[in-house]
């Protein structure tokens, strides 16, 4: 039962948004703003850092900072965002109120304390263990248990997520199967339930550990169910990210699947087989069998990897078809060259699908062999792989996303809409520099999490091809781009957030 | 009997089914990935060092 004072109706949509689900929304992406604003500027200061030229940190406030900065970004802006996307993604597109408003505010409370707890034993200096927290390092016990509140207050999210999907179907509030969108992010927070589940199963024995009561940490053990959180968060992005692309296209040019089956099969691929890239990252570890490894990172690994390039051509193509019947017929390509590059959901889609799949995706499939692997892995050819994936497209089409969701859902005009047309033009190009400059300093041979890495203050002198320092150079310019991108994206969404025109109710406007 | 296109597909009915979708997606990496590689380390030999 709905009380009709409860909801609004969008004039563009005819979607009911609820004030509950509206308020969890706006408070969960602003804080997911604001995370990325501390991860951002943790990004400068390290890639100030990596540069050569300057080299600006001392040792000890670099691999602090590198701390910071992974978590920030990999963990806090992204999974407050997309708790934010679940809330949009069941209550607002299947039209129902969202269920136990209350324990999401009680989830919200228990991620907000568990990420402040983290950045502020980071920020002072006890827990110096970067994003893995590999054993034996051992970080100060409020760090570990900063990350189970968080954890949990994450799995409440997804918990509620399947609640409203629950009370849609039984309010019959949707006809059919679920929009598409709405099942990306079904496959999403499952994929976010195995993962935040191997995060309790190992953050809470670490936890008892630093607190003395546990003695003994297996380090293999503990990398091996680490890697089911650490890794398999990453394709929570990866699941939601693509939601948003599709999200995206018919925001932008009103695409819709060609055949949404295939589509749906896609995803159903990622809930079955993309959390198994978690073995990429012991593909060196000598204990292991090859079988496990195998099996793991090829034979299943490459059925998700079957999804993405079925996501790769469906999405491109109903951008064409959407075009086409928008009159751009002209020729192969009129389609794309008249698409509305003026805006910034298509470019921000546009860049956000090619970095991904040609950078960050190629490369993780090809680094996710065991022979490669064993030449790359701890090489900064693996940053750039994953800043390809989950900062050049997840991050770039969140950004987008974020556009229209001010105006849609938040009733606020964008101020600033030229910068915020030309954001991702700048966040993109300045990923792509800083990917590709990281991926061949890293093929021929420069370490990651490395702050002196010309080792000129190593005991051991080595002396890398001055082509590393070039390409070095040239992911330092490319991470000053995205920086500059990414506080161009927080100014504008933080101004329209809190200073934008109120919309009137019946305003049907985008953007 | 129903129209043909009223006929509702065994893969869209399995889609739809939001509890087997879930277990399907925590048992397999749960078995694939961790128990197996759990069983694995814990069967690792022990290293011996030399006197």
């Amino acid at each position: 039962m709905t009380n009709a004072a409860e909801f609004r109706t969008c004039p563009i949509t005819g979607k009911k948004v609820f004030k509950t689900t509206q308020n969890l929304m706006w408070i969960n992406a602003v804080t997911a703003v604001v995370f990325i604003l501390i991860g951002g500027i943790m990004a400068l200061l390290v890639a100030l850092t990596r540069w050569p030229a300057v080299h600006l940190l001392p040792a000890d406030l670099f691999y602090r900072f590198l701390t910071a900065h992974g978590l920030n970004m990999l963990i806090f802006w992204i999974v407050f965002f997309e708790i934010a996307g679940l809330y949009f993604g069941s209550s607002v597109l299947l039209n129902v109120r969202l269920a136990t408003p209350k324990l999401a505010w009680l989830a919200y409370l228990l991620m907000l304390v568990g990420a402040v707890m983290v950045d502020i034993m980071v920020f002072t200096g006890r827990a110096d263990v970067m994003f893995t927290s590999y054993v034996p390092l051992m970080a100060h016990p409020l760090y570990y248990l900063g990350i189970i509140l968080f954890a949990v207050g994450a799995l409440i999210g997804c918990g509620i997520f399947f609640a409203t999907w629950a009370i849609a179907r039984a309010e019959k509030t949707y006809e059919g199967s679920v929009p598409l969108v709405t099942f990306g992010l079904t496959a999403a927070a499952i994929i976010a339930v195995f993962t935040l589940s191997a995060g309790a199963i190992i953050y809470i024995p670490t936890f008892l550990w630093s607190l003395g009561i546990i003695k003994n940490l297996d380090a293999a053990m503990y990398r091996l169910i680490f890697w089911g959180l650490g890794h398999s968060s990453q394709q929570i992005n990866v699941t939601a990210m693509v939601s948003i692309w599709y999200l995206l296209g018919a925001l932008t040019v009103g695409a819709k699947p060609v055949n949404e089956k295939i589509c749906r099969t896609a995803f159903v691929l990622y809930i079955l087989f993309i959390n198994l890239a978690s073995e990429h990252h012991l593909l060196t570890d000598p204990t292991l069998s090859s079988a496990h490894k195998i099996a793991n990172t090829s034979y299943f690994m490459y059925l998700a990897v079957l999804a993405s390039m079925i996501h790769a051509l469906a999405i491109p193509m109903a951008l064409e078809v959407a075009q086409r019947k928008n009159g751009y017929t002209k020729g192969l390509f009129e389609w794309f060259t008249k698409a509305p590059w003026g805006q910034p959901g298509f470019p921000a889609l546009i860049f956000s699908l090619f970095i991904f799949g040609f950078i960050g995706g190629i490369t993780g499939v090809a680094y996710g062999t065991e022979q490669l692997a064993i030449k790359s892995h701890n090489t900064w050819a693996m940053t750039g792989h994953f800043h390809g994936t989950v900062v050049g497209g997840t991050t770039l089409a969140f950004m987008g996303l974020t556009y229209y969701v001010i105006p849609l859902i938040f009733r606020r005009e964008l101020i600033g809409k030229k910068l915020a047309t030309i954001q991702p033009y700048i966040f993109g190009i300045g990923i792509v520099l800083m990917s590709l400059g990281m991926g061949a300093a890293g093929t021929l041979g420069s370490p990651r999490r490395h702050w002196d890495v010309t080792f000129a203050v190593s005991i051991i002198p080595f002396s890398f091809d001055p082509t590393v320092i070039l390409f070095t150079t040239v992911a330092a310019i490319g991470a000053m781009l995205a920086v500059t991108g990414g506080a161009i994206y927080v100014l504008v969404s933080v101004l329209s957030v809190f200073f934008g025109r109120k919309m009137a109710a019946n305003e049907a406007k985008i953007i | 009997m129903k129209k043909e296109e009223d006929r509702i597909s065994g893969w869209q009915i399995f889609y739809d089914d939001l509890s087997l979708l879930f277990l399907l997606g925590m048992v397999i990496p749960a078995v694939i990935y961790l128990l197996w590689g759990v069983m694995e380390y814990a069967n690792a030999p022990t290293a011996v060092i030399a006197p």
